[in-house]
């Protein structure tokens, strides 16, 4: 609690050693920092995140420097550590492990997204802080989960949502499968975030705590639940949609007029015969959307093709934000499809002040980062400290948290234990 | 959790596919799923006696969640403003496609147009469903996936507030559907753009070699970027003799060649089945999958291992594998407890047994079209 008043956000007071990186971990703890709890982000000299070799600005030169990716995002740490505290503990040494086993004794949860077993040949399992902590919270992520024949499988975002099921669903109906890459990560680590503190919630209750072994694949096969269903009790494997839905149409992606190297897009979804009639009276009432077959659901989902090709025609020679403007003023659920200079000028967002000025520590000066996407009414959300420096909270942790003195302290570090 | 439908039913429940392709509103897989382990009641909350038996349920309730659209809630008397005085613990969760304030909050948008415009739609398709279809328009997220992404960032947010609840009391969680696809989906390109004034379109969301492969019976996907993985992706084809091109032992030299390469490995996963591929590959520590279809993943080891589908039963649709099991914990796991509700099929129970209702005037409050 702050100054033993009322907590000002939402996790104010919770403690948790975070052995994440990368990004499904970095996700899932940067919505606990950002919920304000204490993320103590456990790093080391010997085994950085990756996302600290990603921070600073974006490259586009990558390309010649023979990055896999034509352009890879920069910011890394940056934005992932955000809220974040940062030691530094080797866990190759021993005397690290029994420090890091201190400070689970005084924290409320552990998160980690090793490959499964890594922690445990540390010493680190669940098995041994649960001893250490009887009310601990502790999730481990990693791409199928902690058991099962393939836990062991090399786990990076493309892969894992390829066997997942998800990837093979998105797609158009006569095109291959999608490739999903990185914001899987981003699905996994926000479940993993909704878990863990449904489970610090009942240890807040009870007095127990829990150990949460999630799996990337089962969290993005559990978005397409339905489809699932689908092959249980139908037996049918389901097939892709592309932009069409099942009940509603027309329902799709449109091209519009203007200038940009992925096109200009807008996309309408109708969903009730009410929108439709608003649809074609913003289209003018043209003739062919006269015709009765398309007064019913049924008839426009007969006939979609054609639907396309005619909204289509229409779309094509419009700009898409304001055609978005003119079809919302009907009644049609209507938008384009946005950039990231789209998303970044959003008035909308703007209004409701998405966007802080946070510091890039690698190149100097500031750029602007993404709020939290939820309004507390009493407990607001924000970002309130830029990513820490490696080990900048080690006299905090040890000399403050752990009562160990400052030369004990540097003397380990000397040693490579804090380090 | 008590789901409060309107007395027509959730839209979802007019949503093909259903059970045994039988048109019926209890039988829409897409409502079974996303309602299961809840219980139900149908209340018309446009009739004033409706609204006061949703308030006497408020009484009782830590959570009220929401998706009105913001003029609705503030029309019905469900905004938090006329919530907060009556029910000081009740957190309220609105989950709006533009959240409950700013000027475009009053526009409509579904699925398809929040992953467009909020998420990364301008992304995808990439890789080797862009190369095929160059000329075709952004593709969205499966199914309801995008609506579940969001809804997971308003679980999380929820949950947060339940913490906080014993020492603030309720409040207000203003959740837009836009934002959460901001943070979720559109991050990643949103960050490089925002640091470099760069990202990735349709053409360029792929790596020069790899992603997504044709196999014998379907697709692999293969991430071999860093050297080490090249490495073991040219030992898993059998060091075939234009692989061992010394250009390609660095990634510059590899991504400037790309192109040669993806042909080298579609001529040699061609007529090899993706198990194969995928189980080799593993065995070498190569990051390299199947595109599993969802009867391969249904029937996976791996899965029926974890145990991720549990046994449900509907009265209606019968028994059937639920994928509910998306974790395993010492204390609690999902598991399936009841089916997805009826249309008012606890009425009773809630109306009744919570709110001290009596069978007659349950009647009455069916035959006025309340209930």
């Amino acid at each position: 609690m702050t100054d033993g008043g009322l907590p000002k956000r939402p996790l104010e007071g919770v403690r948790i050693v975070d052995f994440t990186h990368v990004l499904v971990g970095g996700y899932c703890s940067l919505m606990w920092s950002s919920l304000g709890a204490e993320c103590i982000k456990i790093e080391s000299s010997a085994r950085r995140d990756p996302l600290r070799n990603r921070s600073g600005r974006a490259a586009a030169q990558d390309r010649t420097q023979g990055q896999m990716s034509v352009r890879r995002a920069r910011g890394g740490l940056d934005e992932f550590g955000l809220n974040k505290r940062s030691i530094t503990l080797n866990l190759r040494e021993p005397r690290a492990i029994e420090l890091a086993k201190r400070l689970v004794a005084v924290s409320d949860m552990v998160g980690e997204n090793f490959r499964p077993g890594v922690l445990e040949r540390r010493g680190l399992g669940w098995d041994v802080l649960r001893e250490v902590n009887p009310g601990l919270v502790y999730i481990s992520m990693s791409a199928g989960g902690g058991f099962g024949p393939d836990r062991e499988d090399a786990g990076y975002a493309s892969v894992f949502a390829a066997m997942s099921g998800f990837s093979s669903m998105w797609g158009y109906e006569d095109g291959p499968p999608v490739l999903f890459r990185l914001p899987s990560d981003m699905c996994a680590g926000a479940m993993g975030a909704f878990v863990s503190i449904a489970a610090l919630v009942r240890a807040k209750r009870t007095g127990r705590g829990q150990h949460i072994d999630l799996a990337n694949r089962e969290t993005l096969a559990s978005y397409l639940g339905d489809a699932f269903l689908d092959y249980s009790y139908n037996g049918r494997v389901p097939a892709r949609r592309g932009n069409r839905h099942p009940a509603w149409a027309p329902h799709g992606v449109y091209p519009s007029a203007g200038e940009h190297e992925g096109g200009r897009w807008i996309t309408i979804a109708v969903s009730s015969d009410e929108e439709w009639r608003a649809l074609v009276a913003a289209m003018g009432a043209p003739e062919w959307a006269a015709d009765p077959r398309y007064d019913s659901v049924e008839g426009r989902l007969a006939d979609q093709d054609e639907l396309d090709r005619r909204i289509g025609e229409w779309t094509a020679d419009q700009d898409c934000f304001e055609l978005m403007e003119r079809l919302q003023a009907a009644g049609v659920a209507a938008t384009p499809v946005g950039y990231p200079e789209d998303v970044a000028a959003s008035p909308q967002l703007e209004a409701r002040g998405s966007w802080r000025e946070v510091p890039l520590p690698q190149d100097g000066g500031t750029t602007r980062w993404f709020s939290p996407p939820w309004r507390f009414s009493k407990t607001p959300t924000d970002i309130l400290e830029p990513a820490p420096e490696m080990g900048e909270a080690n006299h905090y942790v040890f000399c403050e948290l752990l009562g160990m003195d400052e030369d004990e302290v540097e003397q380990l570090s000397a040693e490579g234990v804090i380090a | 959790m008590i789901k409060v439908e309107d007395p027509e039913g959730d839209p979802a429940r007019a949503v093909p596919p259903y059970a045994g392709d039988l048109e019926d509103r209890e039988r829409s897989l897409a409502f079974m799923h996303f309602n299961t382990n809840k219980l139900g009641v149908s209340l018309d909350i446009e009739m004033e006696q409706g609204r006061e038996l949703l308030f006497e349920l408020l009484a009782g309730a830590d959570v009220l969640i929401e998706d009105l659209p913001p003029a609705d809630a503030e029309r019905l008397g469900l905004d938090y403003a006329s919530l907060e005085e009556r029910f000081p613990q009740l957190i309220v969760a609105a989950i709006t496609p533009f959240g409950s304030t700013g000027p475009q909050r009053d526009y409509r948008a579904q699925d398809l147009n929040l992953y467009m415009y909020g998420g990364d739609g301008f992304t995808n398709p990439g890789a080797l469903a862009y190369d095929t279809h160059p000329d075709r328009e952004p593709v969205k997220l499966p199914y309801a996936a995008g609506e579940a992404i969001s809804g997971t960032s308003a679980a999380l947010a929820i949950a947060a507030a339940l913490f906080v609840q014993p020492l603030v009391g309720g409040q207000f969680i203003d959740l837009s559907k836009q934002e959460a696809h901001v943070s979720v989906m559109h991050r990643f390109q949103m960050r490089s753009y925002l640091t470099g004034g760069i990202y990735e379109t349709r053409p360029t969301n792929k790596h020069a070699y790899g992603d997504c492969v044709p196999c014998a019976d379907g697709y692999i996907v293969v991430y071999a970027a860093q050297n080490h993985h090249w490495k073991m992706l040219v030992e898993l084809m059998g060091e075939p003799e234009w692989a061992l091109d010394p250009e390609f032992e660095t990634q510059a030299g590899r991504a400037a060649r790309g192109d040669e390469i993806q042909r080298g490995m579609e001529q040699w996963a061609k007529d090899i089945p993706g198990e194969e591929i995928y189980r080799a590959a593993q065995r070498l520590g190569a990051p390299i999958g199947r595109f599993l279809n969802l009867d391969e993943v249904s029937t996976s080891e791996h899965e029926r291992a974890r145990g991720f589908f549990v046994d449900g039963y509907h009265p209606i649709a019968g028994p059937a594998e639920y994928p509910l099991q998306l974790f395993r914990a010492t204390e609690d796991s999902p598991g399936f407890r009841r089916a997805a509700p009826l249309l008012g099929e606890h009425n009773r129970e809630v109306i009744c047994g919570r709110l001290g209702r009596t069978a007659r005037q349950l009647d009455v409050l069916r035959q006025s079209g309340v209930v």
